[in-house]
């Protein structure tokens, strides 16, 4: 019923319609249309994809696009009239096939026929042989180690070397610094068709870098095979005014004070690009005056410090000028820019300092859900380290302005119970469990650093975490627990030792506050 | 002078009476029964003078006027007066009085005559149900009334789907049944055809609106068969005959096998095949032969008798209907009585009570059609005796080469069987103080109790077909239901022109279900003797509830007509339901409908076209609130929570639904224009409708925000959110005739509905899972129960279509097409083929339904027939996967050569495939959709009369029926009519059910 209505509105209208429909597709130059093929010939192999493309344009407007090729068992029809709700006066041509895995032919041609809407026809052809290359080219030897020159360097140059293979051929390999205007390239072929070309072919040039350019700026590799399949390495060109330390501290005391501590002083600061550091402090009194020296035990032969001329800049001369923190009992965060000698700085307060356990849990509360079931009970939290087990800590104690910081004190010699007199502490830090269940909140040594360097990754291996830390904190974490060990340190005199531990900057520092009363 | 003239005159006027008075005789019959009238009062008009029939009806008269006119009355016929004319013998046939239902109509709480209903009602009488052989009397009214929509497969005991002028909403179609003024569910399998004397459907809400929140799918008024005034008559009617499925034509063993293999050779796999090699056709076992029966026995047999006088009447009836399952099990079988009687205590006084008892006894039908159809041929029936064990149910063969389960092993496990008691009864009380002022008080109770039983017995017959310890189970199901209703009711005509008609109302109902349900498992053997859950030893389990609902309801309608020309009806019905809370607990629903009789009009007294022209239009808003009873509220439900690092089970409670405490009515407001008209001599009626009925307030279950907390599989709630249309026509044309003895009738109804859901809860409902997929999408602004998948266009002949099948720069759109498979339309040409290029590709509903009637007597032959079909609607026929043979499923025979095997060969069915990697019968498309339009003979039936002068006093019809004995369709499956039942949103699939049978019956009925 439905297709009978269908068909009888449908013969309706077009009885009504016909004469509409010439109307519709009027001649306008009655020209045939124009075909562009972006190549006539298109090598590639079986089993792979190639793609015909061109530029159709027809004033009359294109009704369709016949590619046709029995041996492929190709004939498709791309009818635009269809797939547009408006008439194509302009088509680019994009068809993509894939040669058929059990093709034996070396060539074929296929028939491009295009059809205005006036009927009229352009014809074309395109050769199609199975001599393409898919396979990329590869390097056998990469260049990708960072470029760091200091510009008053003497030698601002470097050498470039790179090797590469191709199973068909190599066109070129090239060096390309686009932002400092570099570009090299080493032709590997003088075929101009482009036919042959060795298989081998090793990059190796030298280049001189500006002085007149700091910053940090890619590089690219590259490697062209005959059929311009290419493969591409990169990696950063750095020209600074300093060089790229690998550790650098933050000093809040003179340099005579530097090595009172057992650890933890100079404070090791985050490396977090090339020539870039990152400092979190907590600054306890107005007016302490810092320095960022990479020597731990020295201010020589490099201390950099504020610009004596510009305050807003950093400075490695002999005037340099202390950074000085003006707010008291707050948190700092200085972005170091050692490219330019440029720094930036904010502060926080201490209640936006992140912890790094679960918000839910309170120093000093029973807030520590015991067996991990929901609070089935809770019980104390609170931290302290330990050379046995979190059963058995010594407990620190938090700081009365700042809760972010403890301290814990301890005495040497101590004695093992065997009236042997201990110098030496080896520790965790944890929370406390009565039953010594490890793990829920603890921190560790990286085994990556020094001990000296006081930096202490928060841990967890209780149900991945999620029950007892914050997942917002970014200091010092470690996850991996072969990454971590206990630290160990050993005093040399007599006498009583504070450590202090700051939880949000995964900080501690160990301190002689007096000496035996033996 | 002037005074002997007269004298003279007078005088000689009395001689030539006198001379002019003749003798009367003759005979007096039924025009139902033609015998003869005993009792009947013959009378002269004017005069004292008059007689009665004697034994064989005959009288005598002596002395009448050769120009009187005679009088012949008697209680329950007509009064018919005949003018003499000198006749010295004057016959009569009189005619019953109960013809007079032709001209009156019931209507929810009253009645009206035909002439002068203003809504769209629908009567049939119960003669024209009575004919077909059935077990609801609903299969019997299907094409006889335009509008209404009738569906059901052939299982026995099944209820068919009934629906009035469309879907209007989500939440269930079926009507309203009222019986004798007693609604009494969505199911009137209780009632026997025979005993019910006439059949009326409401079908818009200017009729319907009387019966309020559950009129919005109309309502369907079942009169049953009263006594009347009389001698005592005796009427027995028995039909019996066999029904008969179309055995469908599968493979053979032989060919099982070779499409088995060549499906794995077609996709270059060695065939993992399990049975012989290279069988003959004669082997293989016949699984439809080894399921199904040949002929199932079907029987009906009613007795009545009614009669009464001026103080009582009285009637009562017993009948039996018995039906087989067209599989070598399960049958249903009921056994039905009615009495009714009514006393005339005074002439203001009368009382009565229809009493309903019946039983109903299932086996159940198994449903294994399906596996019929696909289990392997190739396997036994049973295994080898050598392997039988002492369980007998492990001795029956596992498929060699499919899942499919043994079902002749599955017919041996089953056993489920339910019986059920019934009881309808109304009594009521009527009294009329005033002329024209009834009050009429009325009790109805509806109770039906079910005992259903099922034992599934331990069984082994491989890993995947097995049951590894025996269950039985128990469940009691009651439903006690009890409705008061009052009515007062005033008729009174002024001034011979102006008739109105006043009535109020107050019902209350109650709805109760009790149900108790039991199981054990581990009987210790599967002997019948421990078919009980007291024989189980392990895991018992019970489960218990009760539910209630309850409505009272107000309601008052007015109807006036003046002079028959203009007629006005409006009602109002307020109802109070416990479904709702305190602010949505009442719901009013008015009603209102105008007609023209145009004929009655001055202007067309002198024209000669019309017998009969009347305009009617119509308006009114009915409810539903077909929803849980407790959907307003809250619950929580037990449920299991797991602990602990051992992942413990505990027992607990958890949110089982969510309750809406605002949730209200659905309303479905309803327009109705309608045209009544007569030709020629009244021969020729017609009545043409237009209908419009829009649901607000629909009720549907949303998701609640997932913030609340709530569990996903029970955050659901009810909510007022959805809006349906129905609209549609409906034309009647019906013609009557008659030439000497033969007479004859034929009737055309047409009627065709659109059904849209205008806004439902966001998104799409789907339905009818499929491969992963759904069939079925039902999305605001569509119609519903549309098929919604991929647009298959045709198969791939050879690999240049496949390669030309691409996207607009060459993307492949299906990797995996091979020369044979489907071509599956890119609708957005997006060059991927996926979600975004499905379509709507089927509906469920179709375009126009048909109904033609006809029938003629000649002498004492009579013959009639019935025709039912639907045009335009869409069946998703999933059996055409039998051509896969996927799983190792067997196929239709001759499936090889319909699917592909080289180019031409098959443009529909795909090649065979054990892989299927191009998803030609896993995805939802229209390679299954097929047009579904059908019309069926529903019957032909042809009846010999005897001759009074053989069968004496009685009167005896033997009749042959044969019922749906042709269907004209395309539709490939088995039965397009079975393939269209399901619910509203879900219509339309074919799963292979069961279809409806060629049935066959002799009929014989003796009235006496």
């Amino acid at each position: 019923m439905r297709k009978s209505l269908f068909c009888t509105a449908f013969l309706a209208g077009a009885f009504l319609c016909g004469c509409t429909e010439e109307s519709v597709y009027t001649d306008v130059d009655g020209q045939n249309p124009s075909f562009e093929l972006t190549t006539e010939h298109i090598r590639t192999l079986t089993g792979y994809e190639f793609t015909m493309s061109g530029k159709i344009s027809d004033k009359d407007g294109i009704s369709s696009i016949n590619l046709y090729c029995p041996e492929l068992y190709l004939d498709k029809t791309i009818n635009l009239v269809e797939l547009y709700s408006e008439i194509q006066y302009e088509y680019d041509l994009s068809y993509s096939f894939t040669i058929p895995e059990e093709n034996k032919c070396e060539s074929f041609k296929v028939k491009v026929t295009i059809t205005d809407l006036g009927g009229r026809t352009t014809e074309g052809e395109i050769l199609i042989t199975m001599d393409g290359d898919y396979t990329l080219p590869e390097f056998t030897s990469r260049y990708t180690t960072d470029i760091k020159k200091v510009y008053t360097d003497a030698d601002m140059t470097a050498t470039v070397e790179f090797s590469a293979t191709d199973n068909k051929g190599l066109q070129y390999l090239e060096l390309d610094i686009p932002e400092l205007e570099i570009n090299i390239k080493d032709n590997c072929t003088t075929d101009p068709e482009l036919k042959e070309g060795p298989t081998e072919w090793t990059f190796n040039q030298t280049i001189t870098l500006p002085t007149d350019k700091l910053g940090k700026f890619k590089m690219y590799t590259r490697t062209v095979d005959l059929l311009n399949n290419e493969v591409v390495d990169s990696c950063n060109v750095i020209i600074s005014m300093v060089y790229d330390y690998d550790k650098l501290y933050l000093a809040d005391v003179p340099e005579n004070k530097l090595n009172d501590d057992i650890f933890g002083v100079p404070m090791l600061i985050d490396h977090i690009d090339v020539n870039q550091y990152r400092a979190r402090y907590y600054n306890k009194d107005a007016g302490t005056e810092i320095y960022f020296i990479p020597n731990r035990d020295s201010f020589s032969p490099v201390c950099i410090g504020a610009d004596n001329s510009n305050n807003s800049k950093l400075s490695l001369a002999e005037d340099a000028q202390p950074i000085v923190l003006t707010e008291a009992n707050m948190y700092y965060e200085i972005n170091l820019n050692l490219i330019d000698l440029t720094y930036s700085m904010r502060t926080y307060s201490i209640d936006d300092a992140c912890y790094p356990w679960a918000d839910n849990m309170k120093i000093g509360e029973e807030t520590l859900d015991q067996w991990a079931n929901g609070g089935n009970p809770w019980t104390m939290f609170k931290i302290g380290w330990s050379n046995t087990s979190p059963s058995n800590i010594q407990e620190f104690t938090k700081d009365e302005t700042n809760p972010h910081l403890f301290y814990v004190d301890k005495t040497f010699p101590f004695s093992d119970g065997n009236n042997h007199n201990i110098m030496d502490f080896n520790f965790f830090i944890s929370n406390y469990h009565s039953n010594g269940w490890w793990d829920f909140i603890s921190w560790y040594k990286l085994k990556s650093l020094d001990r000296e360097e006081g930096v202490f990754a928060r841990f967890t291996n209780a149900g991945n975490g999620t029950r007892y830390i914050n997942p917002n904190y970014d200091g010092p974490t470690v996850y991996d627990p072969d990454a971590k060990e206990w630290t160990w340190f050993q005093v040399s005199q007599p006498g009583t030792y504070r450590f202090y531990f700051d939880v949000h900057l995964g900080r501690g520092k160990l301190l002689k506050i007096a000496d035996s009363n033996n | 002078m002037r005074r002997q003239i007269l004298i003279t005159c007078l005088l000689l006027l009395a001689v030539c009476g006198y001379a002019q008075q003749i003798t009367v005789s003759g005979v007096v019959t039924s025009n139902s029964d033609k015998l003869p009238m005993i009792g009947a009062t013959v009378q002269v008009k004017g005069t004292t003078t008059g007689t009665i029939t004697g034994l064989d009806g005959d009288y005598m008269l002596a002395n009448v006027p050769k120009d009187a006119v005679l009088v012949f009355s008697t209680i329950g016929f007509e009064t018919v007066e005949v003018s003499v004319n000198g006749r010295t013998t004057i016959n009569l046939v009189m005619k019953e009085a109960t013809e007079l239902l032709d001209e009156v109509v019931v209507i929810g709480y009253g009645v009206v005559k035909k002439g002068d209903l203003t809504s769209s009602i629908a009567a049939v009488k119960g003669e024209d149900l009575a004919s077909l052989s059935t077990g609801n009397a609903m299969n019997a009214l299907q094409g006889k009334v335009s509008g209404l929509q009738i569906s059901n497969s052939g299982t026995p005991g099944s209820t068919p789907r009934v629906i009035i002028r469309g879907v209007s909403t989500v939440n269930g179609s079926n009507p309203l049944y009222v019986v004798d003024g007693m609604p009494v569910g969505d199911n009137i399998n209780f009632l026997d055809q025979n005993d019910i004397e006439s059949m009326q459907v409401l079908k818009d809400a200017s009729a319907s609106a009387i019966y309020g929140t559950r009129g919005s799918n109309g309502v369907i008024l079942i009169t049953t068969k009263k006594g009347k005034a009389g001698a005592t008559k005796f009427s027995f009617t028995a039909s019996a005959g066999f029904q008969t499925l179309e055995k469908p034509n599968m493979a053979k063993a032989s060919e099982y096998e070779y499409v088995f293999k060549q499906r794995y050779l077609n996709d270059s796999s060695e065939p993992v095949y399990y049975s012989k090699d290279n069988i003959t056709d004669a082997e293989g076992t016949d699984w439809w032969d080894a399921t199904m029966r040949k002929t199932a026995l079907i029987h009906n047999y009613n007795l009545s008798f009614s009669g009464g006088s001026d103080k009582y009447t009285y009637s009562a009836s017993i009948g039996y209907f018995g039906q087989d399952s067209q599989y070598k099990i399960g049958n249903w079988q009921k056994l039905t009585a009615r009495f009714s009687m009514e006393y005339k205590f005074n002439d203001v006084v009368k009382a009565g009570m229809d009493f309903t008892p019946k039983y109903e006894q299932w086996n159940d039908t198994p449903n294994l059609i399906g596996s019929a159809m696909t289990m392997d041929p190739t396997t036994p029936i049973m295994r080898d005796q050598s392997e039988w064990t002492d369980n007998e149910f492990d001795n029956y063969s596992r498929s060699h080469n499919s899942q499919v389960w043994n079902p002749v092993a599955s017919m041996a496990r089953m056993n489920k069987s339910s019986d059920e008691y019934g009881l309808l009864a109304t009594p009521y009380i009527s009294i009329e103080p005033v002329k024209g002022l009834i009050f009429r008080s009325q009790f109805g109770l509806n109770a039906r109790f079910r005992l259903s039983d099922e034992f599934t017995p331990e069984f082994f017959l491989d890993n995947l077909e097995k049951l590894d310890y025996s269950i039985a189970k128990r469940n009691m199901k009651n439903w006690v239901d009890w409705n008061w209703t009052n009515t007062l009711t005033w008729m009174k005509t002024f001034n011979q022109k102006h008739n109105l008609n006043l009535m109020g109302g107050y019902t209350m109902e109650r709805f109760q279900t009790y149900w108790l349900e039991g199981s054990k498992e581990r009987i210790p053997t599967n002997d019948e003797l421990l078919h009980y859950v007291s024989a189980g030893t392990q895991n018992p389990q019970a489960s218990g509830l009760n539910e209630y609902s309850s409505l009272i309801s107000y309601l008052g309608r007015v109807m006036y007509n003046f002079n028959e020309k203009y007629y006005v009806t409006a009602s109002v019905r307020v109802d109070g339901s416990s479904k709702f809370l305190k602010d949505n607990k009442y719901a009013v629903f008015p009603a209102a409908s105008l007609a023209w009789r145009v004929t009655g009009e001055e202007f067309m007294k002198n024209q000669h076209i019309f017998d009969n022209l009347k305009i009617r239009g119509g308006w009114g808003r009915v409810g539903n609130q077909s929803i849980d009873n407790s959907a307003y509220q809250s619950t929580i439900s037990a449920a299991d929570y797991v602990f602990g690092p051992n992942s413990d089970r505990f027992i607990g409670t958890a949110v089982g639904s969510i309750g809406n405490s605002l949730l209200r009515w659905e309303t479905v407001e309803d327009y109705n224009i309608g045209v009544d008209m007569a030709f020629l001599n009244n021969r020729l009626s017609i009545t043409a409708e237009w209908f419009r009925k829009q649901s607000h307030d629909m009720l549907l279950k949303k998701d609640n925000m997932l913030i609340l907390g709530y569990p996903m599989w029970n955050g659901q709630m009810w909510e007022n959110i959805g809006e349906m249309e129905a609209k549609g026509w409906e034309l009647s044309v019906n013609w009557n005739d008659k030439k000497g003895d033969f007479s004859y009738n034929v009737g055309v109804n047409l009627s065709s509905v659109k059904n849209t859901a205008i806004k439902l809860n966001g998104a799409p409902i789907y339905t009818q899972s499929f491969n992963g997929d759904y069939i079925i999408r039902n999305e605001e602004g569509c119609e519903i129960s549309q098929f919604y998948g991929y647009v298959a266009d045709g198969l791939f002949q050879n690999q240049t279509e496949i390669n030309a099948h691409t996207g607009e720069h060459g993307e492949i759109l299906q990797p995996n097409a091979q020369p044979g498979d489907i071509r599956f339309k890119d609708l957005n040409n997006d060059g991927v083929l996926d979600d975004k290029d499905k379509t709507y590709i089927g509906a469920a509903f179709p375009d126009l339904m048909v109904g033609i009637n006809a029938g003629f007597s000649w002498k004492n032959i009579d013959f009639m027939a019935n025709f039912y079909g639907t045009i335009g609607n869409d069946v998703y026929n999933t059996t055409k996967g039998r051509y896969s043979g996927a799983g190792g499923e067997n196929v239709y025979a001759g499936a090889y050569n319909a699917a592909w095997h080289g180019e031409g060969t098959s443009y529909d069915i795909p090649r065979l495939s054990v892989n299927d990697a191009n998803m030609n019968y896993k995805r939802v498309s229209s390679f299954y959709v097929e047009d579904g339009s059908y019309l069926r003979c529903k019957q032909l039936q042809i009846g010999y009369t005897f001759p009074k002068e053989w069968t004496k006093v009685c009167k005896l019809r033997l009749s042959f029926s044969a019922q749906n004995p042709f269907t004209i369709t395309k539709y490939s499956g088995m039965d397009p009519e079975a393939a269209s039942t399901g619910a509203v949103t879900e219509s339309g699939v074919d799963w292979a059910g069961y279809p409806n049978p060629r049935t066959y019956l002799f009929g014989l009925n003796i009235n006496f």
